[in-house]
């Protein structure tokens, strides 16, 4: 960008040389942001006067993200190992989310993310994207808002589907962190949640219990009996039964 | 007693700053003046310095003398030294009689310095003063009319230049940081980018960025400002700018 100072008058050194830039938008990254300045003397040519490289860190902004406020979330299925049900949300964000801006939920590690291309979303427009990444722990959300823009501390609500498993133990899932981005990744706004209720879990039950003698003759002994069950979720390593 | 000659035998004159850098104030100015004939004992020179924001005099710039502060009363030192033609140097002391003499005119200035040689100097030495602070013009594009005369100790001509020389820097300078910038009006003064509604949280739009800058080297009247955002920061096109 170029301009030319007031051309009224001549201006001695050390100036101050004051001018403004209206009507722009903040980046949407945290990074230190550098500005570079060049002045020339304008004479059929033009000669150097004065410069400032960005390197020199003079003319510098920094900027700060703002905040998601989650109020709450709550699985539908609080059986241990389940992936079955879903897991409901309610927050709100401090600035306008745009269609094309993503919302990654990176989840507790007491739980465990499926690693899915496309998982079902409830309460979202029609042209959501949702994507499960197993190793991050974390869920991605596309086209929160669809075409039109989610005003700022507008809260909304959400139940993500099947994507979530739950942890084999009775025990409260810790801290979720959100992070509003825009298409090229840069921060809007970030937040964290701990859910430090203990009580969303129950356990697991065996569906179906049998029990077979090797003989059917009365008071013959010794016989085997094959017991045969069908727990209903996982069955962690090192687990025992108790008959 | 000596004879002189013809004025206007051309000596060969090298000007030169200690400073590459636009603007700096306290730079030593070196003139280097080779004279054709003996330069004489207790032999003066007058040194014509243009004004150091002479291509801005026509922009409306106030004349401003090349020996920082010498108009007004600033304090300046002059050495002299000497090379012969053979290259050997040496130091030659200045006239207690007839101390150097600053004399401001209206497009430049002259500067008499008288030595102390107490015998004369072959033909083909090099005088050369060092003169200190000057300030350095204030863009890249040279000032020219530097000009030499050499008389004895009466003022009678033996020798000058003819045509002028220039000298140039090959640096621009740089820009305050402050505070306690060097003239400027506010001593708090720095250089520096600010948001006026003071809205610092990333995407916020609709924001003004005000800009104060302290440049070492004047501004002349159509001098030029380019402003580079930081690479992954576009430019919004769309925006109405102030930039004058």
């Amino acid at each position: 960008m170029q301009g030319w100072p007031s051309t009224s008058s001549y201006r001695p050194a050390p100036g101050p040389i004051k001018f403004s830039l209206s009507g722009m938008t903040n980046p949407t990254t945290t990074t230190e942001q550098y500005f570079a300045v060049t002045t020339y003397h304008q004479d059929g040519s033009q000669y150097l006067i004065d410069r400032l490289l960005a390197s020199e860190k003079m003319l510098k902004l920094q900027f700060s993200t703002g905040v998601v406020t989650v109020t709450r979330i709550m699985p539908t299925d609080g059986m241990i190992y389940s992936s079955a049900g879903a897991y409901n949300f309610t927050m709100s964000f401090q600035h306008p989310i745009l269609a094309t801006y993503a919302l990654e939920i990176t989840v507790p590690r007491t739980l465990q993310v499926l690693q899915k291309a496309g998982c079902g979303v409830l309460g979202l427009g029609a042209s959501y994207l949702c994507a499960g990444d197993a190793s991050g722990n974390m869920i991605t959300l596309r086209g929160l808002v669809g075409s039109s823009t989610l005003a700022s501390g507008t809260p909304i609500s959400f139940s993500v589907q099947q994507v979530i498993q739950n942890p084999g133990t009775f025990i409260a899932p810790g801290e979720f962190s959100f992070k509003v981005v825009t298409a090229d990744g840069g921060k809007v706004d970030t937040g964290t949640f701990t859910d430090s209720n203990a009580t969303h879990y129950y356990g697991s039950y065996i569906t179906a219990f049998n029990a077979t003698s090797s003989s059917r003759v009365a008071g013959k002994q010794p016989v085997s009996i094959t017991f045969t069950l069908k727990p209903k979720n996982v069955v962690a390593a090192g687990a025992y039964m108790v008959l | 007693m000596h004879f002189t000659a013809a004025a206007a035998v051309p000596g060969t004159l090298t000007v030169t700053s200690s400073s590459a850098i636009n603007g700096v104030v306290d730079a030593t100015l070196n003139f280097q003046l080779r004279a054709v004939q003996p330069f004489l004992a207790h032999g003066c020179v007058t040194a014509t310095l243009p004004k150091v924001n002479q291509n801005y005099l026509a922009l409306g710039a106030s004349a401003q003398g090349l020996i920082t502060n010498a108009c007004c009363g600033g304090a300046f030192t002059v050495t002299a030294s000497s090379q012969s033609p053979g290259g050997a140097t040496s130091a030659q002391p200045l006239s207690a009689a007839q101390p150097p003499r600053f004399q401001a005119k209206s497009d430049s200035d002259a500067l008499r310095v008288c030595l102390y040689n107490a015998a004369d100097l072959a033909a083909g030495t090099t005088i050369i003063l060092a003169i200190t602070p000057i300030t350095n013009p204030p863009s890249l594009k040279a000032i020219s009319g530097f000009e030499a005369a050499i008389t004895d100790e009466n003022g009678n001509a033996v020798e000058a230049t003819t045509g002028t020389y220039g000298m140039g820097t090959t640096a621009p300078g740089g820009f305050y940081a402050g505070p306690g910038i060097p003239g400027a009006a506010d001593s708090s003064g720095t250089t520096s980018v600010t948001i006026a509604t003071g809205k610092y949280m990333v995407g916020e739009a609709d924001q003004r960025y005000d800009f104060t800058l302290y440049p070492a080297g004047a501004m002349p009247m159509g001098a030029k400002l380019f402003l580079t955002l930081p690479s992954a920061w576009r430019l919004d096109c769309n925006a109405a700018s102030s930039l004058p």
